[in-house]
């Protein structure tokens, strides 16, 4: 009975541990497959590995994508920056006033996330060229690129500020801050760790994207929309090093948030 | 006489169809310990954050040594407020949450610090202005919220249940405490409380709110002893309610058909015969004695004893009268060697029962 028991929480224990690997590989094979091949001479059939940084050179002598790569961090920055002040804007409104349409207002921050990357695009084009007279520029597409980041980053940011107690903004408005004041002094420091994830959320919304930009840049080149230009004369070796690049930098990036996080070093908002 | 540092005027405050706020006028003055006392929903916190500037009335005024600061926002007021749950700033050390409101205010930093160590000496903070308010016990977090609500030298300090997140023992510490406080500074305290102890160790003057409205506003023995409405003489102190039918009236006193029992009662103001009638006396006005003891009183009613509540210094006899109805008497402990179902007689006087026009409930 003891026995039997026990090798069923073993069986138990080893499928959960197989389905957990199969989830992930789901999830990962693809990106490791493209790392793992951008540090190959054969881009086609890596196997066996043949290993060599040519990719790695490729890129670096290629000017095309160093222009390309800091257009995409500006238009990332430009459009994070946006989302980040409408989302902390409208989540704040919303937290704070508490209005019987709040449930209303939210749903209306959240719905551009069903409108497809390419109408945005599109539509986000015609609307500035013929309705504001806007030339396509890399303004015009931190502006498009911001609909849907301010999507995202207000989930965020609603998610993560619903358990701030506003009755410290009265607290601190009747001990003489001013509203201002006030959200220096105190909702900011509580609530900067909610605005840094929506920033980086939509920042890489921004970076990666490809249809939105694509449709409002015009001629200004980008990582996403020279990769895609450049699929067209075959697969460069500098696309798998860039992609490996992107990817593991996302994931270095995380990696360290998770563990700055996880043993403390920085503390995201404060604790009671 | 001088000047009142609070004054209410006719202030009304509506949230939809619930008036929070009805008509309050009210003046409070130098030295004053306020308590504003009712039930959960009276509108007592309304009152206070109308004072603070964080809600602004529907109609009236508010007045701050005669200024009139109505449309004045909560910055510009210069009140202290201790808040329920302390809301000390979580990032912020003791030192800084203490010293914020003179931050803001622009002070000096010689002022700071002189008056930072000033508020940390009189709550007995010394060593504990560089820890984070999560660091501390619930006691010391309560200080600090004083320290806070003190530092600027306000013209008034307001106080919304501040000791309600305390353990039992604590409180009884912190009231004497808080008592302590106001007495040294001179300014006045507003105190809002659903607690009666708390209002009654502490204050000097009470207002009884229920509804939006003040029931009574008066020294606190007279709110004790001398409820003026139905409703204070149930929610201050600890009463037998005797609901019957005014069978007489002669002058002053009056008796009541108690279900079969006559109590003699003080004529309620406007009574008539043949009204329904709540007679409150508090459980310390009553005695017990074995059946033609000596004891002062007109009224007298047999009975049994139920049970004995043992309390320490005092204890609660529960009697069952021959009409059915329990009585609960309030007595020194030590007193008699009453047992259980022992037949025994209650007795009070008519004084000591205050009557109102039965409630509908």
């Amino acid at each position: 009975m003891a026995a039997g028991s026990r090798v069923a929480v073993a069986a138990y224990k080893g499928g959960s541990g197989l389905l957990l690997t199969l989830l992930y590989l789901f999830l990962y094979a693809p990106i490791v497959y493209v790392i793992y091949t951008s540090f190959n001479k054969d881009l086609i059939w890596p196997f066996p590995p043949d290993f060599t940084l040519d990719a790695y050179f490729k890129l670096a002598d290629s000017s095309t994508y160093h222009e390309a790569l800091w257009n995409s961090v500006l238009l990332g920055l430009g459009s994070a920056i946006l989302c980040t002040v409408v989302a902390t804007m409208g989540s704040m409104s919303i937290l704070k006033y508490r209005s019987r349409w709040r449930g209303l207002i939210a749903v209306i921050y959240l719905c551009p996330l069903f409108v497809a990357d390419l109408l945005v695009g599109i539509s986000s084009l015609l609307f500035n060229r013929q309705v504001l007279g806007l030339p396509g520029n890399m303004g015009s597409a931190m502006i498009a690129n911001a609909v849907h980041g301010t999507s995202f980053a207000f989930l965020i940011m609603i998610a993560q500020m619903a358990r701030y107690d506003w009755r410290l903004d009265d607290a601190a408005m009747v001990f003489g801050a001013k509203p201002l004041r006030c959200f220096w002094e105190v909702t900011l420091p509580i609530i900067w760790p909610a605005m840094l994830g929506a920033f980086i959320i939509s920042f890489i919304l921004a970076f990666n994207n490809l249809e939105i930009s694509f449709y409002n840049l015009g001629a200004i080149p980008t990582l996403p929309t020279i990769a895609w230009g450049s699929l067209r004369f075959g697969l460069g070796a500098e696309l798998f090093a860039l992609a490996a690049l992107v990817n593991g930098v996302v994931l270095v990036t995380f990696t360290i948030m998770y563990l700055l996080m996880r043993y403390r070093i920085v503390s995201f908002g404060h604790r009671d | 006489m001088s000047e009142p540092v609070l004054e209410l005027r006719n202030v009304t405050k509506r949230f939809g169809s619930v008036t929070a706020a009805d008509a309050i006028t009210l003046s409070v003055n130098q030295g004053e310990f306020f308590a504003l006392l009712g039930p959960s929903g009276s509108g007592k916190t309304t009152m206070l954050r109308i004072i603070a500037g964080l809600e602004v009335p529907d109609e009236g005024g508010v007045f701050i040594n005669g200024q009139d600061v109505t449309a004045l926002p909560p910055y510009a007021r210069g009140v202290g407020m201790v808040f329920q749950n302390f809301l000390l700033f979580p990032h912020k050390r003791v030192g800084e949450n203490v010293v914020f409101p003179l931050r803001m205010q622009g002070a000096s930093k010689a002022e700071q610090d002189e008056r930072l160590k000033w508020a940390l000496d009189l709550l007995r903070l010394d060593g504990l202005a560089d820890r984070y308010p999560h660091q501390l016990s619930g006691g010391q977090q309560q200080r600090v919220a004083l320290a806070r609500g003190l530092i600027s030298r306000p013209a008034l300090l307001l106080l919304d249940e501040p000791l309600a997140n305390l353990d039992r023992e604590l409180r009884k510490e912190m009231e004497v405490e808080v008592r302590r406080y106001q007495v040294e500074l001179d300014i006045p305290f507003i105190y809002v409380t659903h607690n009666q102890e708390e209002a009654l160790t502490m204050s000097d003057r009470i207002a009884v709110m229920n509804h939006g409205r003040f029931e009574q506003v008066a020294p606190k023995l007279e709110v004790y002893t001398h409820p003026t409405s139905r409703f204070v003489a149930g929610f201050v102190g600890h009463s037998n309610v005797m609901t019957g039918t005014l069978a007489a009236i002669e002058g002053g006193c009056a008796s009541l058909d108690w279900n079969g029992v006559t109590v003699a009662v003080r004529t309620p103001p406007g009574a008539s015969v043949g009204d329904r009638v709540d007679c409150f006396v508090k459980l310390e006005k009553m005695r017990v004695v074995a059946p033609g003891g000596a004891a002062q009183g007109e009224n007298r009613v047999p009975g049994t004893l139920r049970d004995i509540i043992f309390k320490g210094s005092t204890a609660d006899y529960l009697v069952t009268l021959e009409n059915g109805a329990e009585l609960m008497i309030s007595e020194g402990s030590e007193t008699m060697g009453f047992q259980r179902k022992d037949p025994l007689e209650v007795v009070w006087s008519a004084e000591a029962g205050a009557c109102f026009p039965a409630g509908g409930a």
